[in-house]
């Protein structure tokens, strides 16, 4: 699976990196930076990706299939 | 509990109509009492109050208008004052021009320059608890809801610690006057003028001795907006902004928090028991009891879900409501630390989320931990006699008892 963060759409509420910590940092300003583009279906790496796409108030965070 | 509210059709509005007073002190919980039965209505209803305006009452509406600055604009955000005579920075700034102040202050507020602030933060909370700790009681609000952002603000902006006081009176003075009578307004005017002085003075010693690279008014003070220097009035609106809009907040918060772990013991000891469960938590009580309701005007006739906005309208974001949507939200009005989807707007959306957002959930996080490693267990005195008021929504007082 694909992280893709729509980086018009993050207005830095981190709440990605907050809940996913090996899966996205924070640039300077503190917006959004997916550092494990891809993981695999059905790991709790994917299981984590989910919770950051099910967290995040701006809807700004998808999951797509490789 | 209020009494239900008249809720008349229109058609000519395409939603309902009702009367309802934004500010109006109310049995604890009322607002979103009210709310809720707005919400059962329509998702936007009209209100006649004052000069009258729309709500927007569910998380996608709610959500759809901050992320639409080009027709919900910033130039006036209390939904009373929809011609106002000030202009704050960056709340009142639309983009592209708001995007450039961000770029400033978005830095000296990010996770990591605040997570480096977290010991200081503990020492703020421990000590002001401590303060009280041996009297058995305080008045939650007043000892510490007030005192300790107050500290923490201080601490963060370079500021002495020894104007914690100072500033606690100024603050306490500057939200009486907002709906307030006579008196209370002049005592705000006194208090805007006297802290709006401080900021002058502090702008004069920054330049005269400026600071290390970790000093956040003598970076401000070097701050490009763009691609020109930051002009002395803008420095100081932005002084005066962070001062409104980083202390009542947290403590409004907070007393919604310690009011129902008062009440709720075997929440208090899930959180002593499982510190880890303290940033969920926090998440959840952000949601539960959101307490902003944002005004916006707007930019430009629009057809709004089958309401027809008219140019200079203003609209009422209510925070509370999406907050309690159960379109959104399952369960909404039970407080639950597991919950794992939880996309609430207690710090707004789009661009103007809020700047100080990460150092709140520090400062909500360590108070409950702190709090509870000191003070384990204590109770309301009398909370069923408690009021709270809006439109910013919080409990003016909140009177904790405990053995010692």
């Amino acid at each position: 699976m694909k992280i893709i963060v729509d980086s018009a759409k993050c207005t830095g509420h981190g709440r990605c990196y907050a809940l996913a910590p090996n899966l996205f940092d924070a640039d300077d300003q503190g917006n959004s930076l997916v550092t494990v583009p891809e993981v695999g279906a059905g790991t709790p790496e994917a299981e984590l990706a989910l919770r950051a796409v099910h967290n995040c108030p701006e809807g700004a965070i998808r999951l797509e299939e490789s | 509990m209020s009494a239900d509210l008249s809720i008349s059709p229109s058609t000519e509005r395409g939603c309902p109509v009702v009367n309802w007073d934004v500010g109006a002190p109310r049995p604890v919980f009322g607002y979103a009492h009210d709310l809720a039965q707005m919400r059962a209505e329509a998702p936007i209803v009209w209100n006649d109050y004052a000069n009258g305006f729309w709500m927007l009452l569910t998380h996608d509406l709610v959500r759809d208008a901050f992320q639409n600055p080009e027709v919900f604009c910033s130039d006036a955000t209390i939904i009373t004052a929809p011609e106002p005579n000030w202009h704050w920075i960056p709340t009142m700034e639309n983009p592209p021009q708001h995007t450039l102040y961000r770029h400033v202050l978005n830095q000296p507020f990010s996770p990591r320059v605040v997570k480096a602030l977290e010991p200081e933060i503990r020492r703020a909370a421990v000590e002001t608890i401590e303060k009280f700790k041996a009297n058995g009681r305080c008045d939650f609000v007043r000892d510490f809801a007030v005192v300790y952002p107050t500290r923490v603000f201080l601490q963060m902006l370079g500021l002495p610690e020894q104007d914690t006081d100072m500033f606690v009176g100024w603050v306490e003075a500057i939200f009486a006057g907002f709906g307030g009578g006579e008196e209370a307004v002049a005592e705000m005017a006194v208090a805007t003028e006297a802290s709006h002085q401080y900021f002058a003075e502090l702008l004069e010693s920054r330049r005269r001795e400026p600071r290390g690279e970790d000093d956040f008014f003598t970076n401000l003070l070097h701050a490009k907006v763009g691609d020109r220097p930051i002009s002395d009035e803008e420095f100081l609106n932005i002084a005066d902004v962070l001062l409104l809009a980083g202390l009542d907040t947290v403590k409004s918060q907070l007393g919604y928090m310690f009011l129902h772990l008062a009440q709720h013991p075997e929440y208090r000891k899930r959180i002593i028991s499982e510190p880890s469960i303290i940033p969920s938590a926090v998440e959840e009580y952000l949601r539960i009891f959101a307490i902003v309701m944002d005004g916006r005007k707007v930019k430009r006739d629009v057809d709004f879900h089958g309401c027809p906005m008219k140019k200079d309208d203003m609209v009422m974001l209510c925070i509370p409501a999406a907050s309690r949507d159960e379109a959104e939200f399952e369960h909404p009005d039970q407080v639950d630390f597991d919950r794992d989807t939880n996309r609430h707007l207690a710090f707004a959306a789009g661009p103007h989320r809020c700047l100080g957002s990460h150092l709140a959930r520090v400062e909500l996080a360590v108070a409950l931990d702190e709090w509870h490693k000191l003070i384990p267990d204590y109770t309301a005195v009398h909370p069923e006699k408690l009021k709270e008021t809006g439109p910013q929504l919080g409990l003016d007082e909140l009177h904790l008892q405990w053995e010692v």
